[in-house]
């Protein structure tokens, strides 16, 4: 009997540390990792990794607002031609390194080399000088008043200069960083471990380690998530967003994201390029069904041409869904009769979804057609196959989706609506043009004064708003599936995601 | 009075015995009926959309529920059976068409037009079904009519092989034979004396390969590939509602019934009409 007792308590006293020591989380999603080296990536989900392990001397908050990381603060000239960052003291790499203007220097004329996919983010800087150890200023070919959010981006992340030196371009997979995470091991196409940082310099991470595991099946994803396989589950499928509501274990999260959803309008094809169609097809959508049916509600609806968490959004009166107007402008603009178009979309079957529903709603007032899905990369090949000075230009209308991960509104209107902007060089796929659209975009970039730039982009979607260059659809909500234990992770609007708060409960 | 025996009341006497078979082939006629009268039978427009009835349970209203927009998933089925039964009976009828044509010649003249029609029907026989079917629809392009000619193209081959076959055999006997004796032309030979005695075996093949054909079509509208919305098609029909698996089951579960009674039925009739068309069986 004693024996047994005595076994008995060294078995609780061996459990008992284990047990309250490690917090270990695991992350499921859809993605695989693709690179560590955030100048190098093009992929959300690779950098929302990378950010938990480097830091920028600029980053985003849970509204994409942006906020200074590594550096303390900064200034710039009414030009928008100099930017300069004041950098935090007494911060150290993972490696030891200690943070300062020679890193970010090593870091920012190794993206200005054009060798890399973020050095596009560099491309408008002429130097950067060093003013002093925790001082940098980024002098810039022209005026680039949304200089500050390339800077923001996930791109622009800070390595170890250390670590560039010995691995190179390697260091793709040796990540080194000042993040709340430490990177541990990378087993390609299979998962991601990073572990805790011990002398975080904003404060004590709570969690031992999290792992990021590809598990590309939505329903295995969620089967994971209520087994207790995984503690967060990413992007978590609204179809099935029921099955998780039940289960008591699980906290659905949902953040409005940055990510537009709109139908191009192809303003070459002649009924088209008449305002009063194109705005008889915003009255004669139902926006309230596509989001509840195809997108399974976690959507919100499209109030500007920007959505809500970018810079400089402002609020416009929503289109409501009014079939007899759509009707009588119909009549106005001389198609009463309708016209026929072809309907193109990718065939992920929640854009399918959309695109059935817009097809029943505008057979409403005569506009009819076929549909043409196809994978997304054909999707993209056709639409930047279209030219400009096409003699028959084709009649379509595409669903269409941005997201501008800037978070700027430069970011979210010039490739979509200016005339510079045609495809192929970039995504104005529905060749809408206008003077006056143009002239706005121009005077949004020509200064970093927020309040001239406010204006602008004011002006801009208050104008553009009644034009109705896209039939104008939802704002993406992300939604994200976690156990009730875990907390402080939570989706970005850009569809990254933030770790560095992660806390587990026992 | 001792009735007469034609070849029929043969046949019919031998397939009567068969209840599995009679219960197909009751099925098959009045899914044939069915689709042909689809306007009448159906309760709803199968296009009508009806958000407010999104993702409904069966109900006396709906037997079938209603789909994700709200459309009546009975009418859907119901007019879905028009192109299931369409596009399996038309790619079955010109696989068999050309491919009988071919299996004649190959077994009649032999030599080198043998060997070519042969060695080609072998190629096709090294794809599995499906797959050449998609290689051809991504060569032409999505859409119903492309999977007609898709899955008669898979077609084919067996049937140029069964009746060349049958065709060899014919070839050599006695009555063929004395036909030519008697300065019957070949065009004669050919299609009055030796055809008819292939079709036994391609009225089976052609019975069970509808089957076939119907499922290789609702894959590869399940695929994308074959018919395209708001075509109420039934693989096209299981892939609309396979993200809903779990959340409305009853979206998955009619489409999936009828294409596998009527597979399934095909198929049995396909194997009661083998039986009975056998001559060494009583």
């Amino acid at each position: 009997m004693k024996r047994m007792v005595l076994t008995l308590l060294a078995l609780v006293l061996l459990a008992a540390p284990s047990y309250a020591g490690t917090k270990d989380i695991i992350y499921a999603s859809e993605s695989t990792a693709k690179s560590l080296d955030p100048h190098d990536t093009s992929d959300t989900y690779s950098g929302s990794i990378q950010r938990a392990i480097m830091q920028g001397l600029m980053g985003f908050d849970k509204d994409l607002h942006i906020i200074p990381l590594l550096a303390e603060s900064y200034t710039f000239n009414p030009e928008a031609t100099q930017f300069t960052f004041k950098l935090r003291k007494g911060i150290k790499f993972h490696d030891g390194t200690p943070f300062n203007a020679e890193a970010v220097r090593i870091n920012i004329e190794r993206m200005m080399t054009g060798k890399y996919k973020r050095s596009s983010l560099m491309k408008p800087v002429k130097e950067l000088v060093v003013l002093d150890a925790y001082t940098v200023q980024f002098n810039l070919k022209e005026p680039f008043g949304a200089f500050v959010n390339a800077i923001a981006h996930p791109g622009s992340l800070i390595q170890s200069p250390k670590a560039i030196e010995t691995y190179g371009d390697e260091v793709s997979k040796h990540p080194v960083g000042t993040g709340p995470f430490i990177f541990d091991e990378w087993v390609s196409g299979d998962h991601v471990t990073i572990k805790k940082n011990p002398d975080y310099w904003r404060g004590e991470v709570k969690v031992d380690s999290i792992t990021f595991r590809p598990i590309p099946e939505s329903g295995s994803r969620l089967a994971m998530l209520r087994a207790g396989q995984a503690q967060y589950i990413y992007p978590m499928p609204a179809e099935l967003l029921k099955i998780a509501e039940r289960d008591k274990k699980i906290d659905i999260l949902k953040q409005p994201s940055i990510i537009a959803r709109y139908l191009v309008l192809n303003t070459q094809f002649k009924p088209l390029a008449n305002v009063k169609v194109r705005q008889a097809i915003n009255y004669a959508l139902d926006k309230q069904a596509i989001m509840k049916i195809a997108w399974g509600g976690a959507a919100t609806q499209l109030d500007s041409i920007l959505p809500p968490n970018l810079q400089f959004y402002k609020k416009q009166s929503a289109w409501p869904y009014d079939l007899a107007k759509a009707k009588a402008l119909m009549k106005e603009a001389g198609y009463e009769n309708g016209f026929e178009v072809v309907f193109i979309t990718p065939n992920a079957s929640n854009r399918l979804r959309a695109t059935e529903m817009t097809q029943q709603q505008l057979k409403k007032i005569g506009i009819t057609g076929k549909i043409q899905s196809m994978d997304i990369a054909s999707f993209y090949n056709k639409l930047e196959g279209h030219k400009v000075d096409d003699t028959t230009p084709l009649p379509f209308i595409a669903f269409g989706g941005w997201s501008a991960s800037t978070g700027d509104a430069d970011w979210g209107t010039r490739p979509l609506l200016s005339t510079d902007a045609f495809p192929p060089s970039m995504s104005n796929f529905g060749f809408f043009s206008d003077e006056k659209v143009d002239g706005f975009i121009k005077a949004g970039l020509a200064s970093a004064d927020p309040k001239v730039r406010e204006k602008a982009y004011a002006d801009l979607q208050d104008y553009i708003w009644d034009q109705a260059p896209w039939g104008y659809l939802m704002v993406d909500s992300l939604v994200a599936a976690k156990s009730k234990k875990l907390t402080g992770i939570y989706p970005l609007p850009d569809g990254a995601f933030s770790v560095e708060a992660a806390e587990l409960a026992d | 009075m001792k009735q007469k025996k034609t070849p029929f009341s043969i046949f019919w006497h031998k397939f009567k015995q068969r209840k599995t078979a009679m219960v197909a082939g009751i099925f098959i006629v009045v899914l044939v009926l069915t689709a042909l009268f689809a306007p009448m039978v159906a309760p709803y427009d199968p296009f009508e959309t009806d958000y407010s009835l999104s993702m409904m349970g069966p109900t006396l209203d709906h037997p079938a529920g209603t789909d994700v927009y709200g459309r009546d998933i009975l009418s859907r089925i119901i007019y879905g059976s028009r192109i299931s039964l369409a596009v399996g009976f038309t790619s079955v009828f010109v696989g068999a068409l050309v491919g009988v044509t071919l299996g004649l010649i190959s077994g009649f003249f032999g030599g080198f037009l043998d060997g070519l029609i042969m060695r080609t029907s072998d190629v096709l026989f090294a794809f599995p079904g499906i797959l050449l079917a998609i290689a051809i629809v991504a060569i032409l392009g999505p859409g119903l009519i492309n999977v007609v000619v898709a899955v008669s193209v898979f077609s084919m081959p067996t049937f140029a092989r069964i009746v060349r076959g049958s065709t060899l055999a014919l070839k050599e006997s006695l009555y063929v034979k004395a036909a030519t004796s008697v300065g019957a032309s070949k065009k004669r030979v050919m299609f009055v004396h030796i055809l008819p005695g292939t079709l036994g075996g391609v009225i089976i093949y052609f019975t069970m390969r509808i089957g076939t054909s119907i499922i290789t079509a609702a894959s590869l509208s399940f695929l994308g590939l074959g018919a395209q919305p708001p075509t109420p098609e039934w693989g096209a029909m299981l892939a609309e509602s396979r993200d809903y698996i779990g959340v409305a089951d009853h979206m998955t579960i009619f489409p999936g019934i009828a294409i596998f009674l009527t597979v399934l039925f095909f198929n049995l009739f396909g194997d009661g009409l083998r039986t009975a068309l056998d001559p060494k069986t009583k």
